[in-house]
């Protein structure tokens, strides 16, 4: 156990070389933060989608041709709802339109519980509207005619998550909006009460329909999982910053053995300081800049998260185009932010004491010579 | 140990801080909402608005 | 018995190169408590290397380096450490501070080694200041400090763990003749202290002071009558 004189000069001679540690100590904080930002606000939205998919159907069917989505008509219906296994089939209206003044598209929603002609539109939705002085009503341009909504409801603060972009319409009247006819269908929920034939069933409707997509539940969940794995073009990215910024550090961290540093080593060990002694002084000082630095990065991160909800890099997670006022709620992994630590400090630490140690083995009566 | 000590007090604050925040943020009305929402809009969707398919595909490598 | 006693003593430089040279040879010497001696060569004759040795910051190719009984040329990291914190006392030709520390903090280094209260710590350090006469400059950098202060600064450094044994090399190098002097009357005190002082130097200023008990003559890394 180091004695208290030992620890305070330790930290002078931190002090003493302030600008270095401060170079390293500012850095590690950076990718501590720029880490642990990616991780809050990727937990924290699958934790509020993985809330949104819990009414999931156990199969959504979309059909395509030539590679793009494709209507789906009653015959579908029909022949899915013979399958064995198959409860229920519900068909539903989903699309996108184009808000041409604006350079936007809306995702048009049915919803059976709404009537004719009630609208519910997303924050972000109403915000660009509310640019063109559409307050009160808005008008969809299709290719026959005009539609003229009012604008009911705006769906609630907390689930721009999942509406920041939407337009929640009676099923008829988003066909209208969309171009669809009466008895088309975007999508087909497929109800199977039995989750071990969810897999045959899925299996089936592909068979009948080559070109359709049949997604089931658990897929589903495993996307909202795997939203921000690091095969995301942006994690990439931020990973290699994050990468590079490191070995940027851990060059900086093995100069501040080498040079002068070597000598006052060479010193230290001339007035009795042990080889101990030396690792022991290199570990307190880069334990107290790699701690700090650790610290202060989540810290950061969780006020630039939770509190400022993540301006800039929030855009890249979900796009600008629409303003986007979401709410993060505090998700801590304590497991990865233990991962960061170990990851983080471990090498830090590393990289300063095995040169330190190189250096206080060899002969110093030459290097004080010097 | 005065600077050791001045950082530890500093670094408990900062965290007491952040966790009075963590605890006292209510996201119980949050998770009722949107599974409010979701009950009859069933497939939801993260809501995005990237400026095209192609940059909405590099972020999620879908 | 001798405070030091040094038997067939060899220093060989890059063994089994073609470049190999003994920096000393055969060296056998004894050396008295509250003796002090200079030892005296040119360049490269070998006293730097055997104070090198005597301070425990080398070690011998062969033979003994008996201090206070105990042979210190086979000693493990850890006790040969502890040697040198406790019982050498060494000023070094470049001084070798910590720059960037000031006066006071430079003297404290050997002191960080030991669990003293911070009152005894103070006393020592203005005990060694008081008798290097460095105290007016405690705060400053050494950075700002003369030639002289620096020196000051590292006998200070040297003498404020209260060791036996203090080691001189070239002390007087660096400095001009008025600094060279006030050294002079720091072994004086060294000696009125009874600390056993072994410097080496080619520096004439030390032929026929009073304070000088003995002088030992280098050449090649052997001695010389």
């Amino acid at each position: 156990m180091r004695s208290k004189n030992f620890v305070e000069y330790a930290i002078l001679l931190l002090f003493k070389d302030k600008n270095d540690h401060l170079f390293s100590f500012l850095i590690f904080s950076f990718i501590v933060f720029i880490l642990s930002s990616t991780l809050f606000i990727s937990d924290s939205l699958q934790e509020d989608l993985l809330n949104s998919i819990k009414s999931q159907p156990e199969i959504v069917v979309e059909n395509t041709r030539a590679g793009r989505a494709y209507a789906m008509h009653d015959g579908f219906i029909y022949d899915i709802s013979k399958i064995t296994g198959v409860s229920n089939v519900e068909g539903i209206v989903d699309g996108y339109h184009y808000f041409a003044q604006k350079r936007l598209w809306f995702h048009i929603i049915g919803d059976a519980t709404l009537a004719k002609d009630e609208m519910i539109i997303g924050q972000g939705v109403k915000n660009a509207m509310a640019e063109l002085y559409y307050n009160e009503e808005f008008h969809f341009f299709t290719e026959e005619r005009m539609i003229r909504l009012k604008i009911n409801k705006i769906a609630p603060k907390s689930t721009t998550i999942i509406s920041n972009d939407a337009v929640y319409l009676h099923p008829n009247t988003a066909r209208a909006v969309l171009g669809m006819e009466m008895d088309e269908y975007s999508k087909l929920y497929v109800s199977v009460p039995n989750p071990n034939e969810v897999g045959n069933v899925s299996l089936k409707i592909v068979e009948i329909y080559p070109s359709a997509k049949a997604t089931t539940k658990e897929d589903a969940i495993s996307a909202v999982r795997h939203l921000y794995y690091y095969k995301g073009g942006i994690f990439m990215i931020l990973y290699v910053i994050a990468l590079v910024s490191f070995f940027i550090l851990l060059k900086n961290q093995i100069s501040l053995v080498y040079g002068e540093k070597k000598k006052e080593i060479a010193i230290l060990r001339s007035l009795g300081f042990c080889i101990k002694d030396i690792i022991a002084l290199k570990f307190i000082q880069n334990t107290v800049v790699s701690v700090s630095a650790y610290l202060l990065g989540v810290a950061m991160a969780y006020i630039y998260v939770f509190m400022f909800n993540a301006p800039y890099l929030r855009n890249i997670f979900l796009g600008s185009e629409l303003e986007n006022s979401i709410s993060f709620t505090p998700v801590i992994d304590i497991n990865l932010l233990f991962l960061i630590f170990l990851f983080g400090v471990v090498p830090f630490l590393a990289f300063v004491i095995l040169p330190a140690w190189k250096i206080a083995i060899s002969d110093m009566s030459e290097a004080v010579k010097s | 140990m005065r600077f050791l000590t001045g950082l530890g007090i500093a670094f408990f604050s900062l965290y007491l801080i952040l966790a009075v925040h963590a605890l006292s943020v209510s996201d119980k009305n949050k998770a009722k909402e949107i599974e409010a929402i979701s009950s009859h809009v069933k497939d939801t969707k993260l809501s995005v608005s990237f400026k095209s398919n192609e940059y909405q595909r590099f972020v999620y490598a879908k | 018995m001798s405070k030091i006693v040094i038997t067939n003593l060899n220093k060989l430089y890059n063994p089994n190169k073609p470049n190999a040279f003994y920096a000393l040879k055969n060296i056998n010497l004894s050396i008295e408590e509250a003796e002090v001696v200079i030892l005296k060569g040119v360049s490269g004759s070998g006293k730097s290397t055997l104070l090198s040795l005597i301070g425990g910051l080398a070690k011998p190719s062969s033979g003994e380096i008996l201090v206070n009984g105990q042979n210190i040329a086979k000693l493990p990291d850890i006790m040969s450490s502890g040697y040198r914190h406790k019982e050498i006392g060494f000023i070094f030709q470049s001084f070798n501070l910590l720059e960037g520390l000031s006066v006071y903090q430079n003297i404290l280094a050997p002191l960080s080694l030991t669990s003293l209260s911070k009152e005894a710590i103070n006393e020592k350090v203005s005990r060694a200041m008081s008798l290097a006469n460095i105290e007016h400059k405690q705060h400053q950098t050494v950075g700002s400090l003369s030639g002289g202060e620096r020196q000051r600064c590292a006998i200070a450094r040297a003498v404020v763990m209260e060791p036996e044994i203090i080691l001189a090399d070239e002390p007087t190098a660096n400095l001009d003749k008025e600094n060279s002097l006030m050294f002079i009357d720091i072994l004086k005190k060294f000696k009125a202290l009874h600390k056993t002082v072994i410097i080496a130097t080619h520096d004439t200023l030390f032929d026929d002071q009073n304070c000088i008990d003995r002088y030992v003559h280098m050449r090649d890394g052997e001695f010389v009558e």
